[in-house]
């Protein structure tokens, strides 16, 4: 029999038995018909595999139940019934764990498996992990700035050559003008030189010693008739751009693996290399972590070029033999704008579409795309954007399949980056129409929302691509002027679940920033931990031996009132470290120090109340009294106390970054379960022991 | 069973003077050693924080991390920190990190860029000029050097002219210097480093089963760079001043400082006695630190607590007696505390290793510091400020009255 099912039945019938009850007794109906209500919900929830609501309703339900039973009082009876009801919880959350750490000799059903997700993972010290060496493309880095120089040398020639004033971006047509007088040249190799050539018909004496001292971060050639420079990057300010993007690429892959949890990665670099070293064994987990750390997340939008019929032309003009495998050329309306009457002006342009042969990978196809095309005369200023393309394979369930690449026919200019980026935000897509699919929300800088808007409002009825890591993801029409500094990119997969992460992973990598350069993985290792098995497998010797040692002192000290003391330390523990696994938070050597100090300071307070219980007993109070007294006195200082711990905690989880963070969780978290298992827990026992002593008991506190 | 009987109250205070200016040259001499001012004794910061050599080696049969521990310690190397690399197809393979790296002088480096052609105005005679190099960078742990050409590089004479220099050792082999990038002629020249030593020190220990070669040896950076330190100080400073606003709204004004200076004494006390100790300062002293603070800080309000009961309990009578009756009275519950967190952190000392065992001591040594600073620098702080406060006042009356949320005796 299935356990979903035994689960249903068997709440089913305590929902039942609780109904009977409370028709039974007419002093009870109230509650009893209320915990049977949340019992049976636990019931419903049970049957239509809710496992976390089923769990809740459940406890909430028994809760309920017991807290109508006739015994001490109401308020005992909640106290313990929550007790009881977090230490359920506590352990459904640490099954996986405790399987885990008794080698399977507590049994983990299948069913908990499969629905308890939490896992304590063990930090980078105590277990190892994975050790990633990427390589930063420094060359990538100079070639961006290389063409940021070629963008301000265009611009200012044009305004030398008066085709253009002011600082905004010269239009087009100056350009076309400037390519009359003045050639410039960004070759992709070597990456870091710029060629001009002056035309015959221009007088060369116009790049005047001005021009060539705003470029003083290059160095020049210039032939006899000072007609060809060619300008190089000086090795001072290359230099410094490979070691900015070296230390800028680890920053942010710093923040990107924070952002994935309080894993505690450690990152340090070497020369060129970053080194990622994550704890944990769960390949899944490293997947995850691989691709979130070597996406570049590079945003840019350009203005597509539909005017030019660029693949129609090769199309007419190629040889069949010349043409890669699986090439096809199709055809599409588009829109060009609108004329001065506001009419909308249409055409059709041609693009490319190569598709995936049977034994090729996506990346494959793409690299043979981008080959084929790098042969192709592309005009000047304008460059070829691939998108993938889908194809339906199941009319009914409307499945799609990554089927092969496109074309698109771009200007080179980016006119928005990913630096004007604010923030990003992953959203269920509800326009009218859509599938219900996902898409990622993105709010632009103030600069970056103007030029979004003038962008929008020069080009409206044309299309502008939306690219990330030279990828085009979408190509949207621009239908309005868009003002207030919002964008959206809508995901390419039509599968919702892909969807749904392809967001999560988008947004995650937009908020940390684009590296500055491409990183590539080069080495990959598995590593255990840095501390020595020989070493953790002494220190877990010894963390027992310490705490048995401690509750045995307790036990000593206090007898039947340390009894109690030990019961809440080791609940406290147990709540702590559940807490922590839901977290998803790796115990390290910091951890385990917050756990140190919390549990210290669990001790702490029971001895508080422990002596001071023993002080109002020594002034002749009766145990009733000297227990309500005791804890009363004590809870300030232990209040306190815990407060101006908690206050340390939260700064450090707000400034402190990697350790500090892991310090500062376990410790709020050990705070808030000390003060609960301290105050709360200890008493309860304490007041089932009064009320057993009777009017004549005396209490044994050694 | 009972340690102290909470009738007998002792004079702490009759001694505090003694201790004032012992706390007071604790956290001076503490300063002094962080910032390196003490002659003699440097700050040792572990590779967390400065990076170091790491060293990749495969052994040819079984062996474990304690046995490569102890024989790069003999070689001379402090704390070497031994990560064994989970491959099946050599299963007896480790990365072996020490902070030791072999620096270069300046002098030596300025030699090297000669040697390289990179010093600007060198005769053409001696540097012809497509052998001069573009950029020359050291790294930091002097280990390697990296030099760009403009054209593809005469690596024979790179070796030649590098041969000259003293002091700067190649590593031998005939893959160096080499070409590590043909795109912008970026080559690589190994030294003699501290990774070798090391390696030489593992067969020296380990006799034939330790390898030849390192399969690589290279300096890494720190793990913690700036931005953890000023992440800590800015939490630090932050906390301090949340801390101090909590105790002034919750006890009294003349109570905040006092908790204040004793966390701050906690701390930088710690830090110099492990400097002084000669302990290395790594990410696992920083979270031990970090527990004395939190520790600090709860020991202290708690023994406020008492004194804020105790200035409505004996109206009338002295700051000074007040401090001695509340620390009296909290004498069994402070050392009851420390003695069962002792307890729990001796297993550790008995059996513990290197980072444990270190981790541990550090954790005593700050809630010894924790407990005291409570006695002699929080409250003492306090008493003063009452004095001086008082003073201005003027005040007939001797006593102030109760502290903001002082519990109502029942």
């Amino acid at each position: 029999m299935k356990p979903e099912l035994v689960l249903t039945i068997v709440l089913g019938l305590t929902a039942a038995l609780f109904f009977l009850i409370g028709t039974a007794q007419r002093s009870r109906r109230v509650s009893m018909v209320f915990a049977g209500l949340l019992v049976g919900g636990a019931a419903a929830a049970a049957h239509f595999d809710a496992f976390w609501p089923m769990v809740l309703l459940g406890l909430l339900g028994l809760l309920t139940a017991f807290s109508s039973i006739d015994f001490i009082d109401i308020s005992w009876r909640l106290r313990a019934g929550i007790t009881a009801m977090l230490c359920v919880l506590g352990f459904v959350v640490m099954w996986p764990t405790l399987s885990k750490a008794s080698d399977g000799k507590l049994p983990l059903p299948a069913y908990v498996r499969d629905r308890v997700n939490f896992q304590l993972v063990s930090g980078l010290d105590l277990r190892g992990g994975l050790r990633l060496v990427y390589t930063v493309d420094v060359d990538e880095a100079i070639k961006d700035k290389r063409d940021a120089y070629y963008e301000d040398m265009r611009r200012e020639l044009a305004k030398i050559f008066g085709f253009h004033q002011g600082d905004e971006a010269p239009s087009e047509q100056a350009y076309e003008k400037l390519r009359e007088k003045v050639t410039l040249e960004a070759p992709r190799r070597p990456a870091n030189v710029i060629k001009v050539t002056v035309l015959p018909n221009t007088d060369p004496g116009k790049l005047d010693q001005r021009f060539l001292d705003r470029f003083a971060e290059m160095s020049f050639n210039r032939s006899e008739d000072r007609r060809n420079y060619e300008f190089q990057i000086r090795t001072a300010v290359e230099t410094s751009i490979r070691e900015r993007a070296v230390s800028q690429a680890r920053e942010i892959i710093h923040r990107r693996v924070d952002e994935l949890g309080l894993r505690e990665a450690a990152i340090s670099t070497r020369d060129e290399d970053i080194i990622v070293e994550v704890p944990g064994e769960d390949e899944k987990g490293f997947a995850t972590i691989r691709e979130i750390i070597s996406q570049t997340a590079r945003l840019e939008f350009k203005l597509l070029d539909d005017e030019t019929d660029f693949f129609g032309e090769v199309q007419s003009t190629a040889k069949e033999e010349a043409l890669p495998e699986g090439l096809e050329f199709r055809q599409e309306a588009v829109s060009l704008g609108v004329d001065e009457a506001g009419d909308v002006r249409s055409g059709r342009t041609t693009f490319a579409v190569l598709n995936k042969l049977p034994d090729e990978t996506m990346q494959q196809t793409l690299q043979r795309f981008r080959e084929w095309v790098a042969t192709l005369p592309v005009p000047p200023d304008r460059e070829v954007g691939f998108e993938v393309e889908y194809t339906l394979v199941d009319e009914v369930t409307a499945k799609q399949v990554e089927s092969g690449y496109r074309t698109y026919l771009l200007k080179s200019r980016a006119e928005i980056t990913g630096d004007m980026i604010r923030d990003a935000a992953a959203q269920p897509d509800q326009s009218q129409g859509s599938m219900g699919g996902w898409h990622v929300a993105l709010t632009f800088t103030d600069q970056g929302g103007r030029v979004f808007e003038r962008i929008t409002g020069a080009n409206i009825k044309r299309r502008f691509a939306i690219i990330l890591d030279n990828k085009v993801e979408s190509a949207p029409v621009i239908q309005t002027r868009i003002p207030g500094g919002h964008a959206t990119i809508t995901l390419g997969s039509a599968d919702p679940e892909a969807q749904i992460r392809d967001a999560r992973k988008l947004e995650l990598v937009l908020r940390s920033g684009a590296l500055p350069a491409p990183i590539s993985p080069t080495n990959e290792q598995r590593i255990g931990p840095t501390l020595g098995r020989d070493a953790i497998d002494l220190a877990i010797q010894g963390a027992l031996g310490g705490s048995i040692l401690v509750l045995l002192f307790m036990l000593i000290y206090y007898q039947r009132a340390g009894l109690i003391a030990d019961v809440a330390v080791v609940m406290n523990l147990f709540l702590q470290l559940s807490i922590l696994a839901m977290f998803g938070a790796a115990m390290t050597l910091p951890g385990i120090a917050g756990l140190a100090l919390t549990i210290g300071m669990s001790v702490d307070s029971n001895v508080l109340i422990n002596e001071r219980i023993r002080e109002e007993l020594a002034s002749g109070k009766s145990p009733r009294a000297a227990i309500e007294i005791g804890y009363r006195r004590a809870f300030s200082a232990i209040v306190d106390g815990h407060f101006t711990t908690v206050i340390a905690g939260v700064v450090l989880a707000q400034y402190g970054s990697g350790p500090l963070k892991g310090f500062a969780v376990t410790l709020i978290v050990g705070v808030c379960c000390s003060v609960f298992t301290g105050v709360t827990v200890s008493r309860v026992m304490f007041d089932l022991w009064v009320r057993f002593l009777g009017r004549q008991g005396r209490l044994d506190m050694g | 069973m009972r340690l102290f009987s909470s009738s007998k109250i002792y004079d702490f205070m009759g001694v505090k003077h003694w201790f004032f200016a012992l706390s007071f040259g604790l956290i001076a001499f503490s300063l002094a050693l962080l910032l390196g001012k003490v002659p003699g004794i440097q700050p040792k910061f572990g590779t967390d924080f400065k990076g170091g050599t790491e060293v990749e080696v495969s052994f040819s049969q079984h062996t474990t991390p304690a046995e490569i521990r102890s024989a790069v310690t003999a070689a001379g190397f402090d704390g070497p920190e031994v990560v064994p690399v989970e491959n099946s197809r050599q299963p007896n393979h480790y990365l072996i990190r020490v902070h030791e790296v072999s620096t270069l002088t300046e002098d030596q480096e300025n030699k090297v860029e000669r040697a390289l052609c990179f010093t600007p105005n060198l005769p053409e005679t001696e540097c012809p000029k497509e052998r001069r190099a573009t950029e020359v960078k050291f790294s930091p742990g002097g280990d390697k050097i990296t030099a760009r050409y403009r054209e593809a590089p005469d690596l024979a004479f790179v070796r030649e002219r590098l041969a000259s220099v003293p002091n700067v050792k190649l590593r031998p082999g005939d893959n160096n210097p080499f070409v590590q990038n043909a795109r912008d002629h970026k080559v690589e020249i190994q030294l003699q480093s501290r990774g070798d030593q090391l390696v030489d020190g593992l067969r020296q220990a380990l006799g034939a089963k330790a390898p030849e070669h390192a399969l690589r040896s290279e300096w890494i950076g720190p793990r913690a760079g700036a931005q953890l330190r000023d992440s800590a100080i800015k939490s630090l400073s932050i906390t301090l001043i949340f801390i101090m606003l909590y105790v002034a709204f919750r006890f009294d004004l003349r109570f905040a400082p006092g908790g204040v200076v004793a966390l701050f004494h906690d701390a930088i006390g710690m830090v110099g006695i492990w400097i002084l100790l000669g302990k290395e300062i790594n990410l696992t002293t920083v979270a031990a630190a970090l527990m004395i603070v939190g520790y600090s800080v709860n020991d202290t309000v708690v023994i406020y607590d008492r004194v804020r009961e105790n200035l409505s309990k004996l109206r009338g009578a002295s700051f000074r007696h007040l401090i001695n009756v509340s620390t009296s009275e909290m004498l069994g519950r402070t050392l009851l505390t420390n003695a069962t967190v002792q307890i729990s952190l001796l297993a550790f000392f008995v059996w513990g290793t290197g980072t444990l065992k270190d981790f541990a001591l550090s954790l005593t040594i700050g809630m010894v510091l924790g407990t005291y600073s409570t006695i002699y620098v929080a409250l003492p702080l306090t008493e003063w400020l009452d004095r001086v406060v008082l003073q201005r006042v003027g005040a007939g009356n001797k006593r102030t009255g109760p502290g903001k949320g002082a519990p109502n005796p029942a």
